[in-house]
């Protein structure tokens, strides 16, 4: 098993060498190979997965001399699988996709450097292989999305991703460098041990190890997330091609999420981390789910969706559900992949005929009709409020009894309800012939969504978690004092419910008073989201009056 | 201040003194010359440096720091090919009076100098070699060699990314290196570098896009040799190659 854990990341660095190498006899068939290799790599990666399943123990596999040590893990396992699985995908998909473009060969040699990168980063069990691959991600990252070599544009944001990335890579050196000089060993392994048996006991810079390493690793996951202020790179890097953009949301934006469980141990012995975590997180959900409302152009539309993904995908985290951000990852990157790979024909084929159905679901949501008789409405405030909690409470409840004594689980649960309770919400203003059974398929809907999740949520957690002691470390890691956190819960729920109770009532009342202040309030909020906060200026003019300072600087010292 | 130190300043070169090796680096019109100074200046200064049997004192570290941050932010507007790689120099070398911290052995510390001298080489005859084709090897002023000169494209992208400390090249190495000795001392002196870091791969990104990307603009354009590529690959890989000799090392 070790040679074939050895072999993963191998396989694509070889297959890219020998295209490289081979690229004027092979011609074309660069990309059969690159698709066998990948397929081969797939079923390594799932025999490996397998191996974890059936319960093999954790093993750290020695590259060479005294550096490179891979780790033989659940975590790594379950990442390997999915890096695997969906570059096939996408290798598959571009064969035909990029059979016209120049550097049909360039680009398979890309993802499989890419590839190769990613998988060394999943299952890397030392400092210096995890930094080395962190940032070669991100170097192979700018050359894909700037693929086309003739448009500026591309590069322009190719360019944006590097830095945005350079900035998480050197908070991870930063973060590797304290903990080699505390602890002496660039092994995962042996620094969590160490800090495991003495946590909280060395200093840097007048804060704990863990804290400021765990500070690091996060900013780190911030720029490799899109977190909101590092996410500007995000919606403008679609310049690539789309087999780029599907591997980018699938496989690298989520690696955030990865880092912040790979370094678990660390943030299990943190005091304010994963508050900040948290709070990064909850921001960037909010922030990018109202952008992408926003959008007219659909990849850029899924870009900011993605950024809201990774947004609460952090915030799993930040509350102490370490492996259901591993659960979300993989989900998100799926539906994200398929969205992607399917963008370009949807495009295509609604130019021709946009093959929307005119039912009652598209008046609604397309031409914004809404109905003319409504329900009433405080039967429906009643259902909006009552039944996703009596769903989620019960799935819940069904897999452990406990799980509401921990804090990240009432927060998820909450954001768990808020969106099941929104959907009821916007559905009782559409026109429908029957309105109970729409009601009922979306309660059905929900409590799929709801049982299939917390299960397998549950069933991560044992997986890759297995020591129930250190998993309640970590979610007691994450909460705060009861006091604040009631107060802060009970008021969140009582604005939202509030909001509800008011729209439900005005609507159905037809309150019109202060419809022309509420539209110039609209309209500003429009035109502040339209540009995106204005952070792409700000950071451009930053940029701009940085070159102009160095340029001043430049002819002052006669460019000596 | 210790004379061999004061030396020392200017083959490592410190601010204001760098501005003498700029001076002179810049005013060597062949690429013989130019090489030979990319090759032997840093040496010298180690040289020197371990002559002087002391640590230096922490003010020229943090000197040597601030000057690598300030070529490193001034190479962010270069467009021309010599200047950039006089900047780098003064940039790449300073950050060696960090790493001498660190690694013990002289002959480790030399290779890694040669390390980070050798891409400025391969860039000088690059550029050498734009300056026989156009006149004059500066970005922007020919956009778009990504598909007019493929094979020298390729070699060119590298040779960059070994000069901005890309893994798994000798830059790596030293600045890996140096971030570990920096975390032994202030905090201040790890932020430095990683915006020192940052300012190389901006100013790197920069070049790449204005001699590589874009609509070509020229008619008949003649491309390295398959040869050469293949001579300039072989220097790059064993290039990589020791990069990750050396980071051996550190651990």
């Amino acid at each position: 098993m070790e040679q074939l854990f050895l072999l993963l990341p191998l396989l694509p660095i070889l297959v890219a060498l020998i295209n490289q190498l081979f690229a004027k006899q092979l011609g074309r068939s660069v990309a059969k190979i690159s698709v066998r290799a990948s397929f081969v790599s797939f079923i390594i990666a799932v025999i490996l997965l397998g191996d974890q399943l059936a319960g093999s123990p954790v093993t750290n596999v020695h590259l060479g001399n005294g550096i490179g040590i891979l780790l033989s893990d659940p975590l790594s396992c379950l990442m390997a699988v999915l890096i695997t699985g969906i570059s096939l995908i996408v290798r598959i998909y571009s064969v035909k996709y990029m059979a016209e473009e120049d550097g049909y060969g360039r680009f398979f040699i890309l993802l499989d450097l890419m590839v190769a990168a990613l998988l060394l980063m999943g299952s890397a069990g030392d400092l210096l292989t995890m930094v080395v691959s962190w940032h070669l991600v991100g170097v192979v990252l700018y050359f894909l999305i700037g693929f086309n070599l003739r448009s500026a544009l591309s590069s322009r944001h190719a360019f944006w991703t590097l830095i945005t990335y350079r900035i998480g890579d050197l908070a991870m050196m930063l973060a590797a460098g304290i903990l080699f000089h505390t602890f002496g060993t660039w092994s995962l392994s042996e620094i969590f041990a160490e800090i495991r048996s003495a946590p909280g006991v060395h200093k840097y810079g007048g804060f704990t190890v863990e804290e400021i390493t765990g500070a690091l690793v996060a900013v780190a996951a911030f720029a490799r997330s899109a977190q909101f202020l590092l996410h500007t790179w995000l919606p403008y890097s679609m310049g690539g091609p789309t087999p780029v953009s599907a591997l980018m949301h699938v496989g690298i934006v989520n690696a955030g999420g990865f880092l912040i469980n790979r370094f678990a141990p660390i943030f299990a012995q943190t005091e304010a981390a994963l508050h900040v975590i948290f709070f990064v997180g909850l921001i960037t959900a909010i922030i990018g789910s109202v952008l992408m409302l926003t959008q007219n152009d659909i990849k850029k539309a899924l870009g900011y969706s993605t950024m809201g993904q990774m947004g609460f995908m952090v915030m799993e985290c930040g509350v102490g559900a370490f492996s259901l951000a591993i659960y979300h990852l993989i989900a998100h990157g799926f539906f994200k992949g398929t969205l992607f790979l399917s963008a370009g024909s949807a495009i295509s084929k609604a130019r021709k005929h946009d093959g929307v159905p005119k039912q009652d679901l598209y008046t609604f949501a397309v031409e914004r009709k809404t109905a003319v008789r409504r329900q009433p409405w405080l039967v429906m405030a009643l259902i909006t409020i009552a039944v996703p909690i009596a769903i989620i409470f019960i799935a819940h409840w069904l897999v452990a009894k406990d799980f509401y004594q921990k804090q990240g689980a009432i927060i998820l649960l909450f954001f768990g309800w808020v969106t099941g309770a929104q959907l009821l919400f916007t559905t009782y203003r559409m026109n429908t012939q029957n309105f109970p059974r729409m009601i009922g398929t979306i309660l059905v809907s929900f409590t799929v969504l709801i049982a299939g999740y917390t299960l397998i949520g549950h069933a991560f957690d044992h997986f890759l978690y297995p020591d129930e002691v250190f998993r309640k470390q970590i979610y007691s890691t994450a909460t705060i004092d009861v006091v604040w956190f009631d107060l802060v819960l009970i008021l969140t729920t009582l604005v939202i419910v509030a909001g509800w109770i008011f729209t439900y009532y005005s609507e159905q009342n037809r309150l019109r008073d202060n419809k022309e202040r509420c539209n110039n309030l609209w309209l500003s909020f429009y035109a502040l989201i339209s540009r995106e906060f204005y952070l792409m200026d700000i950071y451009s003019w930053m940029a701009r009056s940085l070159l102009q300072l160095a340029a001043r600087i430049n002819v002052l010292l006669r460019w000596r | 201040m210790d004379s061999k130190i004061l030396a020392a300043a200017l083959f490592l070169p410190l601010f204001p003194l760098s501005m003498l090796f700029s001076f002179l680096f810049e005013g060597l019109r062949k690429s013989l010359p130019r090489i030979i100074v990319l090759m032997a200046w840093p040496q010298i200064g180690l040289w020197l440096l371990q002559e002087t049997n002391s640590c230096p004192p922490a003010w020229v570290i943090h000197l040597a720091l601030a000057t690598s941050l300030f070529y490193g932010f001034r190479a962010l507007v270069l467009r021309e090919l010599t200047h950039w790689v006089s900047f780098l120099a003064i940039s790449s070398w300073t950050i060696l009076w960090l790493v001498a911290g660190s690694i013990d052995q002289a002959q480790t510390l030399q290779l890694l100098a040669l390390g980070l001298s050798l891409p400025l080489v391969l860039l000088t005859l690059l550029g050498s070699q734009l300056e026989k084709q156009f006149g004059a090897s500066y970005a922007g002023l020919y956009n778009g060699l990504g598909h007019a000169m493929p094979r020298f494209s390729g070699v060119f992208v590298f040779t960059i990314l070994a000069i901005v400390a890309t893994p798994v090249f000798p830059g790596f190495t030293a600045m890996t290196a140096a971030f570990f000795e920096a975390t032994h001392g202030s905090l201040i002196s790890s932020i430095l570098l990683c915006l020192i870091w940052l300012t190389w791969g901006w100013a790197g990104a920069r070049l790449i896009q204005g001699f590589i990307i874009g609509k070509e603009d020229h008619e008949e354009i003649e491309d390295i040799s398959r040869g050469t590529a293949w001579l300039y690959a072989l220097i790059l890989t064993a290039l990589a190659a020791f990069g990750i000799h050396t980071l051996t090392l550190l651990s």
